[in-house]
């Protein structure tokens, strides 16, 4: 039996199969918490094949928390530790799932048959070596009876079945002996069983294992030859096979035959992460490059799964890296290396992410400083020095310059303090060289206050620091400049500081302020602004006047240098410097102009700049010229240049200013993004000015000089300047001509906004033809759309949405979609059968198999459809499928987008039980004018039976000249089959003439003369001939029709011939889009409808709310009402954007109510934006926001606007009700009630509720009545409805009661035990059988009530009695005791309530005639339980002669101490039962010394105060020794101190008594 | 540059209103030099940040662009895709986040890793 786990395996999947299939749902639909468990879980296998381990974890940990976690949890977690996680080894899986055993047995799972079945089924995916009879042994200790698959592993007698052959293969192939393995098939055939694709499997899994890679190859060719398929999965398990026995060279061998079927992908997958998992990652990446993935778009990231588990399985770094260069050259994946850097650096995989990042910077890619932050950030949390340095040195090594944020952020926060970073960095020898360590440095201490010391101790210091970094080179490599650098110091300094410091230290801050002023530092504008404003807010404004810099004085300094003969370079730069700060353009060219030949490069530049600022064009562009002359080789910052061609242009010396962007180019001037931004402001600046010469030259250099890409932004003012002319053919030409040159369409919607607002319908045409060619159709529509709402052409906006508005039959993209719009399309696929095959994607043959003849039309059509789109086979055979079948009307449309000329034959055989209407659809889709004719022939024959008349035929006519007539052309094969078509078309010409008259020949006429005009010579113009003679009048009616056959009239637009179709034909509204959309669109549902695209309507909606366009937006969005696919609420939400914008709470109240009207469940978000609107406008939110604070699914949501005043009033009533105030709530109820207040179904319930509990029942009835006439189809909730039961119960309104019952049950309602038992009980002391009956009959089955089967028979006896029937109920009662199978247990047979009420009631005859039963079964049967009862139910009412004479017949009762003690411990809970139990203690004496009898009577003397007795007992008790607890003892001290009687021994702490 | 991420990402908040973008789905990849870079060919950006989780090193695929004028905003709207680093972001202008600014993007940013493997 070695065998015996690879059979079991076998069956364990057949198992596995079928257990996919039996139990699809959850079977506790409650718990909700499981739901969710199973649908994360289940949506993750539907989806991927597979569950990631920190889901699995997840959900697990989830169970584990709720608590009592049920048995089916526990199924679904251990069913997930098998071959689900691909990503665990497969010891780690088993693992996984002995913890979670193990967990949940502790939890209190009870694990039946199926959880061993599940940990078996995991042990075999996860090739577990376990000893089967252990496992057996393990079921049987649980008591658990072996089913299925462990059936198999016990019973010997196997049926011999295919399954059994395999297993016999992959024995013996494992033993070596690949001989027999092979000759097993032979015995197979002779056993008669054909060896299927399981055996072959076996075997070619057991030669694979060999490495035998030639029978591998022969098996598979033998397969392929006999009629048995192998499923991709079948071969990627070979695979496996070859890559885990070493033998990968063979894999690509088996890769060829894969057939990587698309629903096979998560299969693939799998098995990738499964090789990854085994260390067979080469193995894994050859599958993954062989799996068929597009290629075409730009963004593609295929393979991230493989590249993130090779992350996680510590696949090595070189290995990985090209892979990933494999993959990014493989178009495969353009971020592979960017995205296992991620993974690495999610994993803290320190050592692969430095070499990720290295072979990033190997291929040109820039390496960021915040890539190493996780790095840090996971050194930091464990304050790892270390770590951080050993970062540190990485990104050293990697040429990355930590920046400031990487030291303070991530680095000084793992030390004590700034100055040990130093020390370390220094040691570590990574103290970088730029200025970024020492700014950090300063900001953090800045930051910290830590400057306080040295400031308050020494100013000098604090100036040194400052100078240090504004002078010392080292920090002087900031683009920015030292100033910022010195700014934001000082801004940090004075920032960190107090109020009070500053103004304590006012005059130290002066000092420093003024020592910065002596050193010349300076700060820029913005940050000296904040400064200032700190000071102001400290309430120190001298110091701000401290910190003004002076520059006048300069000029004397000069003039005192210059008469002193000194060299005065310095203080001139420094003059024209500070002239230029100070905008004194006149003053400075006059410093120029008088110092010209001391004047250095620095002053020019800044001069230059002035000029420009000043629109000094002459001025600027001279002093460039001396500039240039000064220093040929010196270049200028960006922003000077800009201000030059921007000064330049503006001055009409653009041949200038084109030099000077030569010069950039020459020069190799840094280009920035803002300078990017510069270059559109001077182009729109322009544009503005109307330059149409200086945009158009300045944008061709600039782009054509690379100093910009010729994106949108800077294209735009090539049209606006148009625009800004009202040009608006130009400005149409210049968006155009930037599509040709650089791909992109500028302004075209302000373009298309113009052009409609001046009615130019040529030029939009001529727009709208190139956008849709170059861009799309539906790109078309929406810049057509908007730019009619746009300009307030409402209607036509409307006629796009409308007329473009169809569900999509046919769709480019994925299938769910197609399906969800086909769904839509055809509602009553919802519920079918197939429809879920269809989703599940399972094949075409086995979908038809498994619907079988039950399949519908619209199945069958829905799979015709949906193989279409996958370009499947298939389409054809589902078609003839369809033939033969009474067509249903809706399917016409779908079964036009089937037809094509391929399908032609079967759509005919179709057509030939279809209606008129559908022939005409027919017809019109088709394009090719070829079996247009072929159509109208065989719908013209004679010998068609069909509905097809001749009446038809003009319509058909009038179709085919309408597409002929759309310049369609034929092919040349269509030409040379409609060329042997002659007589055929004579024919009909021939037919329809003598059917219907001359104007259809005409058109059949004009048909063929257009059709000839696209190549059909011959039989068109012998048509024409032929018919013309026959039709003059017509002919000439119209006018002879052009030579050459060309189009004698224009074409109507598709769409009114459609909709002339559509009236005429009277279609139903689907087929008449259909129809419409067909024609309009050309051929068939070959442009896809229009349907939302949320970027471009949240493009125009963010356009409308920022240009607060109210009136637009408002009718953006009700027109898109019916778009499909349209996220309404997303509109709705961006209406109430612009509302609160405005602050129109009016609108926004409207929005409110158009989105009632429309049926719109609003987001959480809307209602609070909403509520915010009103509320900022004092209005009250008519609903509630956003915590529901009672009870949730309160109806006010949806139901229409219910005044605040509504709200309030209901929580008030809530409010009293959970209080129990039941007076307050029904004034509350009264109150509104006068008002005409309707509250929620709910809080009726829950006031009736109350007040039926409270007694006040007309009151409840009142407040019934109410909601019953206010709320359609008003219910009280099941509560209510028991306390309504138990109320008129005690009212004796029985009937009405029993009503209530029966309503309440119709509902579905549960209601309580007590209500029902009450009802009962007050029937059988009416002597009511019927009605108990009844109940009976109404509750039975109703597990949930949890009514005790006694209640009836109890009470059935009772009302029996009640009739003098005594006998009959005796009889009954004894039978079901006495009976072989007892329905109940005799032990839970208690008639003590019959007993009672007897007694109670004063039945003697009835009472004596129980007496004698229960003594009989007593004596005869041995069944104690009904005289005891009996006893006890005399002694509990006083009878205790009875008692006392009963107990004596029948000595037993003394025995039955169960019954008494339980007896004694529920008196003992009621008042007034001391004289009870003090008198059963008497009877039955030895009770006394059981602990519940001696404790409950303690208890109920101490309840009674009955203190005689309670000495008594303590007495007794003492004296027999009995140790008495706690408990007794303290209640029996209370009783006697109560009575101030001393306590004769220590009374024990209070806190035992409860 | 003193005030710490969540510092700036506040700041904006309070001066939110004017021509502050909110910007969504950022690759990890990508820091606010790389938005700054992206926007600037829209206009001149006062402020920039896309603030970072100091737990994780990672930012939270969000981040703020502000413009120094409406003008500029309007720019960058008309643009309908903004791909930074290869990657599509989402860009909407900022004026009703003021108040209602939860980084929900974080959970999403969890659970969406499984559909990122196609």
């Amino acid at each position: 039996m070695r065998e015996l786990p690879s059979q079991a395996r076998l069956y364990a999947i057949v198992a596995e199969k079928r257990d996919l299939q039996e139990e699809p749902a959850p079977v506790r639909r409650n718990n909700s918490q499981f739901d969710w468990a199973l649908m994360r879980l289940d949506n993750s296998v539907r989806r991927t094949g597979r569950i990631t381990k920190g889901l699995l974890q997840k959900v697990f940990e989830s169970t584990c928390r709720s608590g009592g976690p049920g048995g089916n949890q526990a199924l679904l977690l251990l069913r997930s530790c098998g071959s689900l996680l691909p990503e665990l080894s497969l010891a780690e899986r088993t693992e996984f799932a002995h913890k979670i055993w193990d967990k949940l047995q502790k939890l209190g799972v009870v694990y039946d048959v199926s959880h061993y079945n599940a940990l078996l089924k995991v042990y075999l995916q996860n090739e577990y070596k376990f000893s089967p009879t252990d496992f057996l042994a393990k079921m049987e200790r649980a008591n658990i009876h072996p089913n299925r698959i462990l059936g198999f592993m016990k019973t010997k007698d196997l049926a011999v079945t295919e399954a059994v052959f395999s297993a016999l293969v992959t024995g013996h192939a494992r033993a070596g002996d690949m001989e027999n393995a092979e000759n097993i098939l032979t015995v197979m055939k002779e056993a008669g069983i054909e060896p299927g694709p399981d055996t072959y499997l076996a075997l070619l899994n057991a030669y694979a294992e060999k490495g035998d890679i030639d029978h591998v190859k022969q098996i598979l060719e033998k397969v392929e030859k006999s009629d048995h398929y192998l499923m991709d999965r079948d071969l990627f398990q070979i695979i496996v096979t070859f890559a885990k026995a070493g033998y990968p060279q063979y894999v690509s061998e088996i890769l060829e035959k894969i057939t990587y079927e698309r629903r096979y992908l998560p299969d693939a997958m799998n098995l990738i992460l499964l090789l990854v998992t085994e260390k067979l990652e080469d193995t894994a990446f050859q599958i993954l490059l062989a799996l068929p993935v597009s290629k075409e778009e730009n963004i593609n990231v295929f393979g991230s799964f493989f590249l993130r588990h090779c992350v996680t399985m510590n696949t090595p770094a070189e290995k990985l890296i090209d892979y990933c260069k494999k993959l990014r050259e493989a178009k495969l994946h353009n971020a592979s290396l960017q995205f296992t850097l991620h993974c690495a650096l999610l994993a803290n995989k320190t050592a692969l992410a430095k070499a990720v990042m290295q072979a990033l910077k190997e291929e040109g890619f820039p390496i960021r400083t915040h890539y190493f932050w996780p790095l840090l950030a996971g050194h930091q949390k464990t304050k790892n020095v270390q770590g951080v340095m050993d970062t540190l040195k990485i990104m050293n090594e990697l040429g990355v310059d930590p920046d400031q944020d990487t030291y303070v952020n991530y680095v000084f926060p793992c030390f004590d303090d700034v100055k040990s970073v130093r020390a370390a960095l220094q040691e570590n020898e990574c103290l970088p060289q730029s200025n970024a360590f020492a700014q950090a440095e300063v900001r953090s201490e800045a930051k910290n206050g830590n400057l306080e010391n040295i400031l308050s101790k020494n100013i000098d210091l604090w100036s040194k620091i400052t100078e240090l970094l504004y002078k010392n080179g080292r920090y002087c490599q900031d683009p920015q400049g030292p100033s910022e650098a010195v700014g934001y110091f000082l801004y940090n300094l004075i920032d960190s500081m107090s109020d009070s410091e500053v103004q304590a230290k006012e005059e130290h801050l002066r000092q420093y302020f003024h020592q910065l002023k002596e050193m010349g530092v300076k700060v820029p504008e913005n940050i000296y602004k904040g400064i200032r404003n700190l000071l102001d807010n400290y309430h120190v404004p001298e110091l701000i006047k401290s910190h003004q810099l002076a520059s006048s004085d300069l000029e004397s300094t000069l003039e005192k240098l210059k008469a002193e003969s000194q060299p005065v370079g310095d203080a001139l730069k420094q003059l024209v410097l500070a002239l230029c700060a100070e905008e004194n353009m006149q003053k400075a060219l006059e410093v120029k102009a008088k110092y010209e030949s001391d004047m250095v490069i620095g002053g020019y530049a800044a001069l230059i700049n002035l000029c420009c600022r000043h629109d000094n064009a002459a001025d600027a562009l001279s002093l460039k010229q001396e500039f240039d002359r000064l220093d040929p080789s010196a270049v200028l910052d960006t922003a000077k240049y800009i201000g030059l061609v921007k000064v330049l242009g503006k001055h009409g010396k653009l041949q200038d200013a084109i030099n000077i962007l030569k010069e950039m180019k020459e020069k190799d001037v840094v280009i920035k993004d803002a300078t990017v931004t510069s270059f559109f402001h001077i182009l729109n600046g322009a544009a503005l000015r109307g330059e149409i010469e200086t945009v158009k030259q300045l944008h061709e250099s600039i782009v054509t000089l690379g100093l910009a890409k010729p994106s949108t932004n800077i294209s735009l003012p090539l049209v606006t300047v148009h625009l800004e002319k009202d040009d608006l053919p130009a400005a149409l030409e210049a968006s155009i001509d930037c599509h040709e040159k650089y791909k992109i369409l500028p302004r075209i919607h302000d373009v298309l906004c113009k052009l409609i607002e001046k009615g130019e319908t040529d030029l939009i045409q001529k727009a709208m033809d190139f956008v849709s060619q170059e861009q799309g159709e539906m790109t078309m529509l929406y810049d057509l759309f908007f730019a009619f709402l746009q300009t307030g052409n409402h209607k036509e906006a409307k006629k796009i949405i409308e007329r473009s508005v169809i569900p999509r039959l046919s769709t480019r993209s994925s299938v769910p979609v197609s399906v969800c719009s086909c769904l839509t399309f055809f509602p009553v696929l919802n519920s079918c059968p197939l429809y879920l095959l269809i989703r599940h994607r399972l094949h075409f043959q086995s979908s038809v198999a498994h619907a079988g003849g039950s399949c519908t039309i619209e199945d069958m059509l829905q799979l015709t459809w949906l193989y279409r789109e996958e370009k499947e086979e298939g389409c054809h055979v589902s078609l003839l499928a369809v033939t033969g079948r009474p067509l249903h009307s809706s399917c016409h449309a779908l079964l036009l987008s089937l037809c094509s000329p391929d399908t032609l034959p079967p759509a005919w055989e179709l057509s030939k039980q279809l209606s008129l209407k559908f022939v005409s659809l027919l017809f019109v889709s088709f394009s090719s004018i070829l079996l247009k004719l072929r159509i109208l022939l065989c719908a013209s024959s004679p010998d068609t039976s069909a509905g097809v008349s001749f009446s038809a035929v003009p319509k058909l006519l009038l179709c085919v000249s309408e597409s002929s007539g759309k310049g369609q052309r034929l092919k040349t094969q269509e030409r040379s089959e409609v060329q042997c078509l002659p007589t055929s078309s004579l024919a009909i010409g021939y037919r329809v003439k003598s059917a219907s008259g001359e104007r259809c020949t005409y058109m059949l006429f004009t048909a063929l003369t257009r059709g000839s005009g696209h190549g059909i010579k011959t039989p068109g113009a012998e048509c024409g001939v032929v018919l013309l003679s026959s039709a003059p009048g017509e002919a000439k009616g119209r006018g002879p029709p052009e030579s050459g056959g060309q189009p004698g009239q224009q074409s109507k637009p598709g769409y009114i011939c459609g909709s002339e179709l559509i009236r005429g034909n009277k279609l139903s509204s689907r087929e008449s889009y259909g129809v419409s959309y067909m024609l309009c669109g050309g051929s068939v549902f070959q442009t896809p409808g229009m349907r939302a695209r949320p970027a471009r309507l949240q493009w125009f909606c963010d356009r409308c709310i920022s240009g607060n366009q109210v009136e637009t937006l408002e009718k953006l969005v009700e027109l898109t009402q019916k778009l499909f696919e349209c996220d309404r609420d997303q509109m709705y939400y961006n209406l109430l954007k612009l509302h609160k914008i405005n602050g129109d709470w009016q609108r926004a109240d409207g929005v409110w109510n158009k989105m009632q009207e429309e049926n719109i469940i609003p987001r959480e978000r809307t209602l609070q934006l909403l509520a915010e609107i009103l509320k900022s406008s004092n209005q009250e939110v008519p609903f509630d926001v956003p915590e529901l604070w009672f009870e949730d699914d309160r109806p006010s949501l949806k139901s229409s606007s219910t005044p605040a005043v509504e709200t309030d009033t209901e929580k008030m009533l809530l409010n009293a009700c959970r209080l129990r105030k039941n007076k307050d709530a029904y004034n509350i109820f009264l109150k509104a009630q006068k008002r005409n207040i309707v509250f929620s179904s709910e809080t009726y319930s829950t006031l009736i509720g109350l007040l039926l509990k409270k007694d006040d029942f007309t009151q409840a009835m009142q407040v019934k009545d109410f909601a019953e006439t206010h709320i359609k189809g008003f219910t009280l909730n099941d509560a209510a409805n028991s306390l309504l039961i138990i109320t008129q119960v005690r009212r004796d309104y029985l009937k009405v009661a029993l009503a209530t019952l029966k309503a309440a049950l119709d509902l579905e309602q549960i209601p309580s035990k007590l209500a029902i038992t009450r009802l009962i009980q007050a029937f059988a002391v009416k002597g009511d059988l019927e009605s108990i009956e009844a109940i009976q009959s109404m509750v039975n089955g109703l597990d949930a009530i949890d009514l005790s089967r006694m209640v009836f028979i109890n009470n059935i006896a009772l009302a029996q009695m009640k009739n003098n029937n005594i006998d009959v109920a005796i009889e009954s009662i004894e039978h079901m005791l006495t009976s072989e199978n007892p329905t109940i247990e005799p032990q839970y047979f208690g008639l003590s309530y019959l007993f009672r009420k007897v007694i109670e009631e004063q039945m003697e005859p009835a009472l004596e005639k129980l007496s004698i039963m229960s003594e009989r079964l007593a004596n005869q049967f041995a069944l104690y339980k009904p005289v005891t009862d009996l006893f006890l139910q005399l002694v509990d009412s006083g009878k205790v002669d009875e008692a006392r004479a009963l107990l004596e017949r029948c000595g037993a009762i003394a025995e039955q101490s169960s019954i008494l003690l339980v007896f004694c411990l529920r008196s003992a809970g009621k008042p007034k039962k001391a004289p009870v139990l003090k008198t059963l203690l008497e009877l039955i004496p030895e009770l006394r010394e059981k602990r519940e009898a001696y404790s409950s009577s303690m208890k109920s003397y101490a309840l009674d105060k009955d203190v005689t007795s309670a000495k008594a007992l303590y007495e007794h008790l003492t004296a027999k020794n009995v140790e008495l607890d706690d408990l007794f003892l303290k209640r029996y001290a209370t009783l006697l101190k109560d009575v101030g009687e001393p306590v004769p021994f220590t009374e024990p702490p209070v806190s035992t008594l409860n | 540059m003193a005030a710490s991420a969540a510092g700036r990402a506040m700041a904006f908040r309070a001066r939110a209103g004017q021509h502050v973008a909110f910007i969504r789905k950022i690759p990890w990849t990508a820091a606010s030099s790389e938005l700054r870079e992206h926007f600037a060919k829209f206009g001149h950006i006062k402020r920039c940040s896309v603030p970072f989780d100091r737990e994780t090193g990672f930012h939270r695929g969000m981040g703020w662009v502000q413009f120094s004028s409406q003008e500029e905003l309007q720019n960058a709207l008309q643009q309908e895709n903004h791909i930074i680093d290869g990657v599509k972001c989402f860009f909407s202008p900022m004026q009703i986040y003021v108040q209602a600014q939860k980084p929900k993007v974080l959970q999403g940013a969890q659970t969406s890793d499984e559909e990122k493997d196609f």
